[in-house]
């Protein structure tokens, strides 16, 4: 049952990781959490939903437009709750996207309906045994996407111009700015792709658990903040190895403890790490 | 600006304390039914549905003439499946909106603070979805036409064991869903009764998609069969999930299959579970089809309990307030309903055959045992 | 004198300004609190189960809930001392979290389906008076040497502790008062639902608490009790709304940041001495 457990946590891990990954953007950048993130988790799942049933295209495509969809919502939030708010206060910015967040969680539950729906299209679930445990094509193709996209994420940010431009405005904004970076535009940017891999993380999810729900980005959404807590704000890798070990310990401690805890277990950790090593267990970029 | 903002909130302040009720028509020529429900929250489905069934019930009655020559309105009344929006929105119903009857609430949590509070100010209280136990004792203006699960589970351990002949199951719990911590005592005593053992008892959480590793635990455990006591949407998933890795064993179920939606997500993974319910969607009876066919006509989708019963609940009401004579609500008039409502009997309903007793404010019904066969609902033999 | 309705609405403002003073104090020693809630659940469970378990009083269970808030409020603000802003925000969320779980998880308490039959015994009377007493301790700390203190180490901490102010005893003292109080609130609010749950204390209310400090103003005292009352009546006036109540809720916030995100009520507003100039139309003297 182990190699099992570990099989199902790396799926879990992954999809984490990767809205983890939106979180710690916008908190390197701006020192702000956009706690409506779990929502643009949600909309993601819910456009590539759309796209596949009223647009009628194909899974692939519906990924893209999730992902695209996201993206333009984050830089909605980013023009709304950020740039007018962010010289203001840092509580400012996260009372707006708490709004946010209530705002859009109840939109989608009038406009989707309250009630869980799933993506009509069947992949194919077969299995395929590999020694210990049983792995699904499904659970294949969603790994293989998400570190897919994770290490196109960190060439991305390492080796173009823009990435660069990324670092250093999360480095220092003022600095950027007078080394011309145009900060305002980089923030943009920055939104956009944080969201568009949270959007990317909720068409994932939604095919790999067969549900989608206007709920759904409301303990995610809560999780990667202990993610980021534990990978160290601001920092990439940690985002990253932080999500998948909260995929791992989620599932561990359903296996082994009662799973009634599992919730429990997940924030203690955030709590205790908090308390001994605040800059998280990678460190945190300097603010 | 400054001053415009503060000013402006003063005014709100009077103004709800003191202002207009915000009303479409007069109360004169109208009967107004209160309906506390959850129309937002995790719980809104349900409420959702409740307010369905009640709005084609209402259009029935209506396009009939009536109550008495007068038309129904429903107020909503939204709580969240908030206890403290609950005592707010049904408080208002008693004092400032002079409802007649409330139709509510929708969970075991908002009816249990509610029904005190209609009670003292002697307002009849129907709710036609809470199942927890004990919501009607000691409180004579509050009824129910939903079946409490403490009714109904021995049925469905009985016929279970009769079928599947199981001697000790799995169960299932949504660790915090009041609901479901309640329903597994309730199996568990049951199935003491009956002589089965409870192998295992494993636990997850409302709201939860990733069920991987609770089904892998499962499967270790090599089940008999499995009892869930969660809502429809995680239930569908375990079972889903079970299905994948190879669990074949027979399911038993709750109140929370009795949403048709768990069929579109379930599908075949449902197969041969079964569950008591107090509405058999596939019911041939004529007064059933019309109704499935209304709701589907009207909202798009199929009739779930929730539409059957508040249906069932708002024309019980309705004949109530017939055979009380009064349309105005003062608490005689009200008292004078609850005497009404609690001397009906044998009042063919969607949901089934609904008899009131005096003292007693649950509905005597009929429980139906149903199974899921090639797809289709039907009663398990 | 008034109505049932009118009666009940009055008790959950004076609840609720009582939590947004909670929250307020710990907030003046320039602490973040996001868990609020789970103090206010600390001390309903613990009056709540000592009347049921030990038939206690109503004032003897309350002052107990309120002092379990307290320790538990001590035992939290102690550790988390050098946590800043929003990772002491995260960490109080976090301590929500696990409470709620906990709670839910064990049985003695109810877990899930929470306590039932608890005695009514809040009324107007008792909400009120405390409030009241609360209201003219705010306002007598303003001047005190607690509320300079306060006030200095919420602006520049390190410049306070240079100063030779000991800010771990007025920190520390802040966050338990402040659970203290939400405490307390929670007593009164399980004694006037009469039925408590682990659902009715998460992170959701936390925010809610949150928002009253926020939209009211934490500039003064006067600014979360403004706050209270507005969103406690927010959902009685908007329910005509019915299911679009939440989208309307929700985007009130972002509005009300964009427009004026210190909160209503701000030191100007409530200035006595801007007041009285503007109605004795001194100089170039405006409304505050």
């Amino acid at each position: 049952m182990l190699a099992q457990q570990l099989v199902n946590g790396l799926t879990l891990g992954s999809t984490y990781a990767l809205v983890a990954l939106g979180f710690t953007l916008v908190f390197g950048i701006l020192g702000m959490i956009n706690f409506a993130h779990g929502e643009i988790f949600m909309l993601g799942a819910y456009m590539a939903l759309l796209l596949v049933t009223v647009g009628k295209l194909g899974i692939f495509w519906a990924l893209i437009g999730g992902m695209v969809g996201a993206a333009i919502l984050g830089m909605l939030i980013e023009r709304v709750s950020f740039r007018p708010l962010r010289k203001v206060s840092i509580l400012a910015p996260l009372i707006s996207t708490i709004g946010l967040s209530i705002f859009l969680r109840s939109l989608a539950q009038i406009v989707f309906g309250a009630e869980s729906t799933r993506f009509p299209v069947n992949i194919k679930t077969e299995f395929y045994q590999v020694g210990p445990f049983q792995i699904s094509l499904l659970q294949i193709i969603i790994l293989a996407i998400s570190f897919g996209l994770m290490s196109v994420f960190q060439v991305f940010i390492q080796k173009t111009k823009v990435g660069k431009a990324m670092r250093a405005t999360s480095e220092s904004l003022y600095t950027a700015g007078l080394l011309g970076i145009p900060v305002d535009r980089i923030i943009l940017l920055s939104f956009a792709v944080a969201s568009a891999l949270g959007g990317v993380a909720g068409v994932l999810v939604g095919l790999n658990f067969n549900a989608i729900s206007p709920l759904m980005g409301k303990m995610v959404g809560l999780k990667g903040l202990t993610i980021i807590i534990l990978g160290g704000m601001g920092n990439i890798t940690g985002a990253m190895v932080g999500g998948l070990f909260l995929g791992f310990v989620e599932v561990l401690s359903v296996g082994y403890l009662t799973s009634s805890y599992r919730d429990a277990v997940a924030f203690a950790l955030m709590f205790l790490v908090l308390l001994i090593r605040p800059t998280g267990l990678f460190g945190r970029v300097a603010k | 600006m400054k001053k415009g903002m503060v000013l402006g909130m003063c005014f709100l302040l009077a103004f709800c304390f003191t202002g207009p009720r915000v009303r479409v028509s007069s109360a004169a020529d109208e009967i107004l039914v209160g309906n506390a429900s959850s129309l937002t929250g995790t719980a809104a489905q349900y409420g959702i549905s409740t307010y369905e069934g009640l709005e084609v019930a209402m259009e029935e009655i209506n396009a009939a003439g009536g109550i008495l020559g007068k038309k129904i309105q429903i107020l909503k009344g939204d709580d969240s499946g908030d206890p403290r929006q609950a005592v707010n929105v049904v408080q208002k119903f008693i004092t400032k909106d002079k409802v007649l009857v409330i139709i509510g609430a929708e969970l075991t949590g908002t009816t249990r603070v509610t029904g005190p509070i209609s009670n003292q100010g002697q307002m009849v209280q129907f709710t036609a979805s809470a199942t927890g136990a004990g919501l009607t004792d000691n409180l004579p203006y509050v009824f129910r036409n939903a079946l409490p699960e403490a009714y109904a589970i021995p049925f469905v351990v009985d016929a279970a064991k009769k079928k599947f002949k199981m001697g000790s199951v799995v169960i299932l719990t949504s660790y915090n869903l009041d609901y479901s911590v309640d329903l597994t005592k309730i199996y568990e005593k049951a199935l003491s009764a009956s002589g089965i053992k409870v192998q295992d008892k494993i636990s997850y959480a409302e709201g939860d998609i990733d069920f991987s590793a609770q089904v892998s635990k499962i499967k270790a455990l090599k089940p008999e069969a499995v009892v869930m006591t969660g809502y429809y949407q995680e239930s569908a998933q375990l079972m889903i999930e079970m299905r994948k890795q190879g669990i074949n064993c027979p399911i038993l179920g709750s109140n929370g299959f009795n949403d048709p939606k768990i069929l579109d997500l379930a599908g075949k993974a449902m197969e041969g579970s079964a569950w008591a319910s107090g509405f058999f969607p596939d019911n041939p009876d004529p007064r059933v089809r019309k109704f499935v066919a209304k709701v589907q006509e009207k909202y798009k989708k199929k009739p779930n309990q929730f539409h059957a019963q508040a249906y069932d609940a708002l024309w019980i009401i309705a004949e109530a307030i017939k055979r009380a004579g009064v349309t105005e609500s003062t608490p005689e008039n009200r008292t004078k309903i609850r005497d009404a409502l609690s001397r009906i009997e044998k009042f063919p309903g969607v949901s089934g055959t609904h008899t009131f007793r005096a003292g007693k404010g649950d509905a005597e019904k009929s429980v139906f045992i149903l199974t899921l066969r090639d797809g289709k609902y039907a009663l398990l033999d | 004198m008034f109505d049932a309705y009118t009666s009940q609405v009055l008790t959950f403002i004076g609840i609720n300004s009582i939590l947004a003073l909670s929250l307020y104090i710990t907030a003046l020693a320039g602490q973040l609190s996001v868990g609020h809630a789970a103090f206010m659940g600390i001390g309903a469970y613990t009056s709540a189960l000592l009347m049921a378990k030990l038939g206690w009083p109503f004032f003897l269970t309350t002052a107990c809930g309120a002092v379990a808030g307290g320790f538990f409020g001590f035992c939290i603000g102690l550790p988390t001392l050098r946590l800043k802003d929003l990772y002491l925000a995260i960490a109080t969320l976090a301590f929500n979290i696990i409470w709620v779980v906990m709670v839910m998880n064990i049985e003695a308490f109810g877990g899930a389906l929470g306590i039932f039959n608890v005695p009514k015994v809040t009324n107007n009377w008792i909400v009120y008076l405390s409030l009241g007493v609360l209201l003219l301790s705010f306002y007598r700390l303003q001047d005190s040497r607690m509320g300079r203190a306060f006030r200095a180490i919420e602006e520049d901490e390190d410049a306070a502790r240079a100063m030779g102010v000991n800010a771990v005893y007025y920190k520390v003292y802040a966050f338990t008062l402040g659970a203290f109080l939400a405490a307390y609130a929670g007593a009164l609010y399980a004694h006037f639902v009469t039925f408590i749950s682990p659902h009715d204390f998460e992170v959701d209310r936390s925010i809610e608490i949150l928002l009253f400090v926020v939209l009211g103003g934490g500039q003064t005292f006067i600014g979360p009790v403004v706050g209270a009352v507005l969103l406690t009546l927010a959902p009685e006036v908007l329910r005509f709304l019915a299911e679009y109540r939440l989208l309307v809720y929700g985007l009130m916030f972002v509005v009300i940041m964009l427009i004026r995100h210190e909160g209503l009520i701000e030191e100007d507003t409530i200035s006595w001495k801007r007041w009285s100039r503007w109605l004795r139309r001194e100089g170039d003297a405006s409304p505050p």
